[in-house]
């Protein structure tokens, strides 16, 4: 029984995006939780179905702001796939390293985020600064620091030259140190093992029975990597390990997630050096069947889906999206309930939620949920 | 503990931030910044206001009147990947900021 | 009169020390803070803010803490050596009384409003007052046993008993609210513990409770350990004990309430009385 419900509100000072979690408390142990997300529904999946493809890459890569390109990749691979077109090699490796950095970029905001719910803004700091060197490596490449826009349907929008690629890659050697430096730092610090180890434990059995994905599923032994499965973009060429940890709290996530930061340095650096001179682009002919397509990719935060479904006409009938937090979230019950109120911020933190890419539309009339079918809402066509 | 040597050394140190406005910065090439248009090389053909993915381009090829909504632009650099002429260019410049809402017209 | 500029000259000090803890932590991280006079700046800035009457709340009950407690903490500098307005025998009964006054203040804030923030951060200030305040209180009565007074405080006693030194520096920063023992006014889990509802005046009086404590724990820790002869000499002790808070405050993460409950108790508790078995046997 509970004496206390506290609302872990849509809008606080922990939280980066808002979710909204219902806190039984009894003193200062949860015995119960409740949550809701759905306050950043923006509605792109419908406002995709307005556009044409070429325009409507653009409005994907606009989902999210920190995994845009894995979001504008995805998008692009599926219409790929529904017009059964190949992209030339050079288009691949240079996909392939804004891929792998925007997945560095990721994780690294991820563990400034990570030490500021511990108070311990020294870190969030010191990730902050290295994460500089990462944008302007991208701001080289691209023109842009966060949101890209370097994808088109038969390759890449821009070309990269020699001198671009030797500055990259000096600014990659420099990152190098400081990663491991951050690594040395993290893993051997007492404070930091004391707030972590042994919390938000989650089983091998947990993970398969919640279907999560992941860097939460590889912390708990299960080596399941779409990068390795499916085998997309140029990661078969250059040759690829996947980390895994066997604990399972939030400590283990945290390894797993630094160890794959140093993976992606090695990635880049290779793609970089191994781009040989050659063609950017396809001709591409746009003539689009009558038929539908799915394609997933490894966003930074997990499996990542997009199911494309095209009536001949140049523009998409109907696209679905489904992100990696939509099915990390199911699991708040269980690394939540029989710890205090103190391991709230920091067991969240460590599924690293990316909540402006969740939305959900439930409809609840006289008390139940109704699940409302796709041909009532599409009411005009 | 680990960061007490880091953390002596670092009052030593220049701090890290970059003091702009106050410091001018050099932007690199093919940076997208401000919008820029060429009215000697224009032929009002209309191409870039129908590939634009948020309509902020405006053309009326009668009255050669042009323009250019910063609010709504999401820089894609679409419009000067498709001008048949190269009148359109993105330049290494930030744009600035403002008080109200203005739609940049060229005459 | 001697004491309206003692008023002054301590809050005007505290403004300072806080700025100093802001802008040498910022440079510890590599990046420029903000200026040292900022928290005057801020001061000013809250006192023309609108004051909010939150429903259901003993609101005049908050508007006479804030001041109570200002006054509490200022009483407490009336006692240095040097200033030496009050001076008799028993004053170090008098600094128990007024050092946990002052958080019994913070605590009787979070009682006040109808809001579960406040609610917990006065729970978590009541277990972390249990567990600092009987480690001082074994410490100030060693000292009052051994000299009768303050103002007796030998020169240098650090010399003798380093220990304790080490002690009283992980004590005041469970008092002061310091990383690593900012746990009541943890905002990333309790949104601003017992100052959620405050705005205005109350929360720039509540603001200046909180550095005029950093100003009269650092001052404490220099005349216990120091007593330095002049005036100039108390200053730069004090910055030195001040840039030991700063490295902890910038080096350590935060505990958990009953992980620093444990170290609280489980380690300094041993450290001290090793030093004063040294004197009694």
């Amino acid at each position: 029984m509970h004496d206390l419900m506290i609302p872990f509100g849509p809008a606080h000072p922990a939280l980066p995006e808002p979710v909204y979690l219902k806190l039984f408390l009894e003193g200062e142990e949860i015995q119960d939780v409740d949550f809701s997300v759905g306050y950043n529904h923006k509605g792109i999946e419908k406002s995709l179905e307005e556009m044409d493809y070429i325009k409507s890459i653009f409005m994907a890569g606009r989902v999210c702001g920190i995994c845009s390109s894995a979001h504008s990749t995805c998008y692009t691979q599926t219409v790929e796939k529904l017009l059964n077109i190949e992209i030339p090699n050079r288009a691949r490796l240079i996909r392939t390293s804004i891929f792998e950095l925007e997945r560095l970029h990721s994780h690294l905001l991820w563990l400034g985020m990570f030490g500021h719910e511990m108070g311990f803004d020294t870190l969030f700091m010191l990730s902050f600064r290295e994460r500089e060197y990462v944008l302007d490596s991208l701001e080289l490449i691209t023109g842009k620091r966060v949101v890209h826009d370097i994808n088109t349907i038969g390759g890449v929008r821009r070309d990269v030259s020699q001198e671009t690629m030797s500055k990259v890659l000096k600014n990659l050697d420099i990152l190098k140190d400081k990663v491991e430096h951050l690594q040395n730092l993290v893993e051997k610090d007492p404070i930091i093992k004391k707030r972590t180890v042994g919390i938000g434990k989650l089983d091998k059995k947990d993970v398969e029975r919640l279907c999560l994905v992941g860097p939460v599923a590889r912390a708990s032994g299960i080596p399941y990597d779409i990068r390795k499965t499916d085998r997309y973009l140029a990661y078969d060429d250059l040759g690829f390990k996947i980390v895994v940890e066997n604990d399972g709290d939030n400590f283990a996530r945290t390894l797993v997630r630094i160890k794959e930061m140093l993976e992606s340095i090695r990635l880049v650096k290779l793609a970089i050096k191994s781009i040989k001179p050659g063609i950017i682009k396809n001709k591409v002919v746009m003539n689009f069947p009558v038929d539908e397509a799915i394609s997933r990719v490894e966003a930074p935060r997990g499996e990542l889906i997009y199911y494309v479904k095209s009536n001949g006409s140049n523009k998409p009938a109907r696209v679905k999206i489904r992100t990696p937090t939509y099915a990390n979230i199911l699991c708040l019950n269980k690394i939540l309930v029989g710890h205090t109120l103190a391991d709230v911020p920091v067991s969240l933190e460590s599924l690293d939620p990316c909540l402006c890419c969740t939305d959900r539309l439930t409809v609840v009339r006289n008390g139940k949920e109704e699940i409302i079918k796709l041909e009532d809402l599409h009411g005009h066509h | 503990m680990r960061f007490l040597p880091t953390a002596i050394k670092n009052i030593f140190k220049k701090p890290f931030t970059y003091k702009y406005p106050y410091k001018p910065i050099i932007l690199p090439q093919g940076f997208r910044g401000d919008f820029s248009w060429d009215r000697n090389k224009c032929i009002f053909c209309e191409v870039c206001e129908r590939v634009c993915p948020a309509e902020a381009i405006n053309v009326e090829k009668e009255k050669k009147n042009y323009e250019w909504d910063s609010g709504k632009c999401i820089f894609c650099a679409q419009c000067e990947e498709n001008c048949p002429t190269k009148a359109i260019h993105f330049i290494e410049k930030m744009t600035q900021v403002d008080t109200e809402r203005k739609i940049r017209k060229y005459q | 009169m001697v004491i309206i500029e003692v008023f002054f000259i301590s809050i005007f000090l505290s403004f300072i020390y806080e700025g100093i803890i802001r802008k040498v932590a910022a440079r510890m991280q590599n990046r420029i803070g903000p200026p040292i006079w900022q928290p005057i700046l801020d001061f000013i800035k809250l006192l023309s803010k609108e004051r909010f009457e939150v429903q259901n709340s003993n609101f005049s009950l908050v508007s006479f803490l804030s001041i109570i407690s200002v006054i509490g903490l200022i009483t407490i500098v009336f006692m240095f050596p040097f200033v030496g307005i009050l001076n008799f025998n028993w004053d170090f009964i008098l600094l128990i009384y007024l050092l946990v006054f002052s958080t019994a203040c913070f605590i009787l804030v979070g009682f006040s409003f109808p809001s579960p923030y406040p609610l917990i951060g006065s729970t978590r200030e009541i277990i972390l007052l249990l567990a600092y305040d009987f480690p001082l209180m074994i410490i100030i009565l060693f000292f009052g046993i051994n000299y009768q007074s303050i103002q007796f405080i030998p020169n240098n006693l650090i010399l003798s008993f380093p220990l304790l030194f080490v002690s009283f520096l992980f004590i005041t920063q469970a008092k002061v609210g310091l990383p690593p023992f900012n746990i009541s006014e943890a905002d990333q889990e309790i949104a601003a513990s017992f100052l959620t509802e405050c705005s205005g005046f109350e929360l720039a009086m509540f603001n200046l409770a909180k550095s005029l404590k950093i100003f009269v724990m650092v001052s404490l820790t220099t005349i216990f350990f120091f007593n330095p002869p002049n005036i100039p000499m108390f200053f730069l002790t004090s910055l030195f004990v001040l840039f030991i808070g700063i490295l902890l405050r910038v080096i350590l993460a935060r505990f958990r309430i009953d992980q620093g409950f444990k170290f609280l108790w489980i380690f300094l508790l041993p450290l001290i009385f090793i030093d004063i078995i040294k004197v009694i046997i």
